[in-house]
């Protein structure tokens, strides 16, 4: 082997080294919350600690789908997720194309007050937000979850508009040669090389609209129009504290997200291709 | 001429339809009606009383409101920077062509998508100074740690650790997309010319990927000054007022103690630190923010 | 006499009504708001909603219940939305400050009208009277109520040859035993076994401040008097549990490790008798229940309840006054209180069925404490001022700040609280 070839060695061993250091700490904590979520309750805290639960309490899972109509839940959450996902990618891929390379009037004004709304803490709007959703007749119903979504959002906008801007200049110019409208520009050019950043938004979002808590709470009453995150708390007593249900739910509420990560990460993949094609 | 102009900026606007009416519809109403509030003495159930500026006033001489503040900042001191290094750092790793790197960026990620409410018990009990496993780790290259949650100096360590873990995933996957539309031509190119790995890093990484740090140090910066869910869940603000963040304190004068045009006053000297930030920030970017 | 007849014609009347009313009168629905867990609102339908409603077929009430942790949050935007419940949940620290408000339904004139109060537990029903605790009005009706009670391992009081608590015991025969039964076993420097557990929450720190003679607030309510020497001497002795005696944990040693008597790490343990549900679990040690022990002064047991509100805004008082009693008085023990809290009906708690006999724990312990009962000082911003004093005193129990500074800080910090109203 030759130098170069035992110092490639030497990094791959390296980095593999930090990869797997890294992974168990990360890793450690969610570990524990699988192993409490086969434990009996009072065995949580015991110690020393026992990562092996025993006896393994697979009934607690069955118990979390015994109680609630869980299968209702996932759909709602479901239908809510999705729906917010294409609204929200869609509308902010527009904006976010509209506020990165053109120039027009109130440009800047556009950008700087949507992102003056992310600067707002959110617990002060929570009542007056609340009221529109009133006045608009939404109340126990699922459209302040999702309607929303399909009218911009800053975070999204902002996220993509870096994105864009990280493109090639030459492409708006290649593409103004051809003859292309503005439009074609953007749905043939600009969103096929972002497959990438729209494959992150639209995880962010649908994990967000997935875990939100706080919206679903306040806007429904009808407990079987709840979403699944809100189904999991369910299980916090006052008093009792059910830890070995909660790891359980917490534990079923994550893998919706995990599989929707997965299904982007292709696309963060595919994403190389595409870099390799243009020029 | 002119109208060729007009004309574009009215087709430009067709594209901000959606994100215009949003403004108008979901937040500007309630921003505005939040602000009004903060005139007010208010408690939602009963009627709103004008007190002119007694909230800020109040707000200005509160000892509590000042170690929120100060907290807020130290917290966000930590996380920022902790979370873009690391998050660029991860993303680098998990970008080689190596295998098992999927299990790897699905590990880095996982936190991101598990509950806080179960994460903060298995903190607690980690962080445990006598049977936690921190500690114990730690035990066994000779340091004795410190109590970490239940101590009013290393609590907010505590708490920036388990946030930058929480969530530096979340930016480890933006970063990954930027790295993803870096040109390999562009390393090649860089190899043939001996440049060595942290060459590369330093010289074409970091440069191309500037305007998604942009991006990342602006998000971390909102998101530690307005940091809530932490240390809602892991601390309620103890021990001795250690993490008592201006969010928390908000939260709790809204929904807690009946105070919401107290709770709203305070948002807005909160909104006015993360305006003046953010101000710095996009004034500072074109110092170090490479745009092609 | 006269009292009995009034409450028999009312309920001949609204049975009366129902019967006669039956299909042509319009039905009442009550919206109902508690917070719950899945399991708690499965029985509260079950155990109170569909009982209660079959009884009384024109109304009807719709539960909705969301997590504690959310409660007061939903609760106001359903008042933000001018659509408040008519019947909810209320916790004890709010009862002051929402009737304050004017929010809540003066019960007295119900209560007076249709029950009796010998029949009831009045010591924890004065924690929901407004304005005074002592000559005040219901302004929520309390359902069942818990007390702070010391649990005891007994095979580690066997194994360590000390005699079991009883009801006469002092602050200092349990620091005795606290000391007869910490133990390091293997003599690692390390403590195995704590003779005593318990957390500087409001209800040890309130009940100790009024044994040892303090006092927590004035009686006017308007001024914090924790440091008076009595107070002092009360939080020094806890602190010393820690810190001089080291037969109680820190903070530093418990944090984030769950209860340490429920895993078998402590002899003894002060905390809320609702934790029998969670005890009984245990099969790994035999345990029972005693009385808090008694300081210097005094012996001050601290109760306070669950109870249930009626909105001054509902339309409907007299049904939903129908619902809180039949809640308080279904004869039977439900399962969203259980076992675990004392019915406020004195009849249903004083019962085989409740008190039952033939298992752990001893609950004539509870009874025997109802003499000694105090509510808490629940009074206005509790909220605010109780964690302030806990964020101020909490140095003091890390050892980290002589007890004398951490009660100036902290009265200091309770009276700004008191003050800003």
């Amino acid at each position: 082997m030759n130098r170069s070839g035992m110092h490639k060695t030497r990094s791959l061993i390296l980095r593999y080294v930090v990869l797997i250091v890294l992974g168990v700490i990360f890793a450690v904590p969610f570990l524990w919350m699988v192993s409490s979520s086969l434990k009996r309750g009072i065995d949580v805290f015991v110690f020393p600690p026992k990562w092996i639960p025993s006896p393994i309490m697979w009934s607690n899972y069955s118990e979390l789908f015994k109680v609630l109509p869980f299968g209702r839940f996932f759909w709602n959450s479901s239908y809510v997720a999705l729906l917010s996902t294409f609204g929200q990618v869609a509308s902010c891929a527009l904006a976010a194309y509209a506020l990165s390379r053109p120039k027009f009037f109130g440009r800047e004004a556009i950008f700087y007050i949507l992102l003056a709304t992310m600067m707002v803490p959110g617990q002060v709007t929570i009542i007056p937000r609340f009221l529109i959703m009133r006045s608009l007749g939404w109340l126990d119903t699922h459209l302040p979850l999702y309607v929303p979504h399909f009218f911009g959002g800053a975070f999204g906008t902002f996220m993509l508009r870096q994105f864009f801007l990280s493109l090639p200049r030459e492409l708006d110019d290649a593409a103004a040669i051809d003859g292309c409208g503005r439009l074609r520009t953007f749905l043939t050019i600009y969103l096929p090389l972002s497959k990438p950043a729209l494959a992150t938004l639209s995880l962010f979002i649908f994990m967000d609209s997935w875990n939100d808590l706080l919206g679903p709470i306040i806007y429904l009453s009808t407990p079987k129009k709840m979403t699944l995150t809100v189904g999991l708390t369910f299980f916090q007593g006052q008093y009792a504290t059910d830890w070995h249900l909660l790891m359980a739910g917490a534990v079923v509420s994550i893998i919706p997200t995990i599989i929707v990560y997965l299904l982007a990460q292709k696309h963060f993949v595919s994403g190389i291709m595409v870099g390799s094609v243009k020029g | 001429m002119l109208r060729k102009r007009f004309k574009s900026t009215i087709g430009i606007y067709g594209y901000l339809v959606p994100t215009i009416i949003g403004l108008i519809l979901f937040n500007a109403g309630a921003i505005v009606a939040s602000f009004v509030l903060s005139f007010y003495k208010y408690d939602v159930i009963t009627p709103a009383k004008w007190i002119g500026l007694d909230n800020y006033r109040w707000v200005l001489n509160s000892k509590l409101f000042w170690t929120a503040v100060n907290n807020t900042f130290k917290f966000a001191a930590g996380y920022i920077p902790l979370s873009v290094f690391l998050a660029l750092g991860l993303a680098i790793l998990v970008n080689e062509r190596i295998k098992g790197v999927g299990l790897f960026r699905t590990i880095f990620y996982l936190p991101v998508v598990t509950s806080m409410v179960g994460v903060s018990m298995v903190f607690a009990w980690l962080f445990n100074p006598y049977y936690g496993l921190v500690n114990y780790v730690l035990g066994l290259f000779k340091i004795t740690g410190p109590a970490w949650l239940s101590s009013p100096q290393w609590a907010m360590p505590a708490v920036i650790l388990v946030s930058v873990w929480k969530t530096v995933g979340y930016y480890m996957v933006i970063y990954l997309a930027a790295l993803q539309n870096i040109s390999p031509e562009l390393y090649e190119a860089a190899q043939i010319d001996g440049a060595n790995r942290w060459a590369q890093i330093r010289h074409i990484t970091i440069p191309v990927v500037s305007s998604t740090t942009f991006f990342v140090v602006i998000m971390c910066t909102m998101s530690s000054l307005k940091i809530f869910e932490q240390v809602y869940v892991m601390t309620q603000g103890g021990p001795a007022n250690s993490t008592v963040t201006v969010n928390l304190l908000i939260y709790r004068n809204a929904f807690e103690y009946l105070r919401m045009g107290r709770a709203t006053s305070m948002a807005y000297f909160l909104f006015a630190a993360i305006m003046i930030v953010t101000c710095i920030q996009f004034l500072g970017q074109r110092w170090w923010v490479h745009y092609e | 006499m006269r009292r009995t007849l009034v409450s028999f014609l009312v309920v001949v009347a609204v049975l009366g009504f129902a019967v006669v009313g039956y299909g042509q009168e319009e039905k009442v629905v009550l919206k109902y708001m508690t917070w719950v867990n899945a399991l708690g609102a499965e029985w509260i339908q079950e155990d109170f909603i569909e009982p209660f409603q079959e009884l009384y077929p024109h109304i009807e009430i719709q539960h909705e219940y969301v997590p504690f942790a959310e409660y007061w949050r939903k609760l106001m935007t359903t008042y933000a939305a001018g659509n408040p419940p008519d019947l909810m949940h209320m916790s004890v620290g709010y009862v002051y400050d929402y009737a304050d408000r004017g929010i809540l339904l003066n019960l007295e004139p119900y209560f007076t009208r249709d029950l009796s109060l010998e029949e009831y537990y009045a010591q924890p029903m004065k924690a929901v009277r407004y304005p005074n605790m002592e000559t005040g009005d219901l302004y929520a009706m309390p359902y069942a109520f818990v007390m702070s009670v010391l649990h005891y391992n007994k095979d580690m009081f066997d194994a360590a040859g000390v005699d079991y608590p009883t009801d006469d015991w002092t602050w200092d025969d349990l620091l005795a035993a606290a000391k007869a039964l910490t133990k390091d076993f293997d003599g690692d420097g390390k403590i195995d076994q704590w003779g005593f557990f318990f957390q500087p929450n409001y209800y040890t720190l309130d009940a100790a401040i009024y044994s040892f003679g303090g006092r927590v607030l004035s009686e006017d309510l308007s001024t914090a008097i924790f440091d008076s020497p009595e107070a002092e001497a009360a939080v020094q002795f806890l602190v010393d549990l820690m810190w001089e005696h080291k037969v109680s944990p820190s903070p530093q040693v418990y944090h984030g490790i769950g209860n340490l008597f429920e895993i078998g790490n402590a002899a003894m343990v002060i905390g809320n008798m609702a934790d029998l549900d969670v005890y009984r679990n245990i099969d790994s040690f035999d345990w029972d229940v005693a009385m808090v022990p008694g300081g210097p002064a005094t012996k001050v047991v601290r109760m306070w309840p669950d109870s249930i509100a009626i909105a001054s805004s509902s339309k409907h008082p007299e049904e939903a006054w129908e619902y809180v009693k039949f809640m308080i008085n279904s004869g039977k023990i439900d399962r969203y209180s259980g076992q675990r809290k004392m019915p406020i009906y004195r009849g249903l708690a004083e019962s085989d069925e409740w008190m039952e006999y033939d298992k752990v724990p001893d609950k004539s312990v509870y009874i025997r404490a109802m003499e000694y009962g105090h509510p808490l000082d629940f009074r206005p911003n509790w909220g605010e001022w109780s964690a302030a004093r806990e964020a101020q005193l909490e140095p003091a129990f890390l050892g980290q700040m002589p007890v004398q500074e951490a009660i100036r800080n902290a009265v200091e910090a309770v009276q700004e609280v008191l003050d800003d109203n």
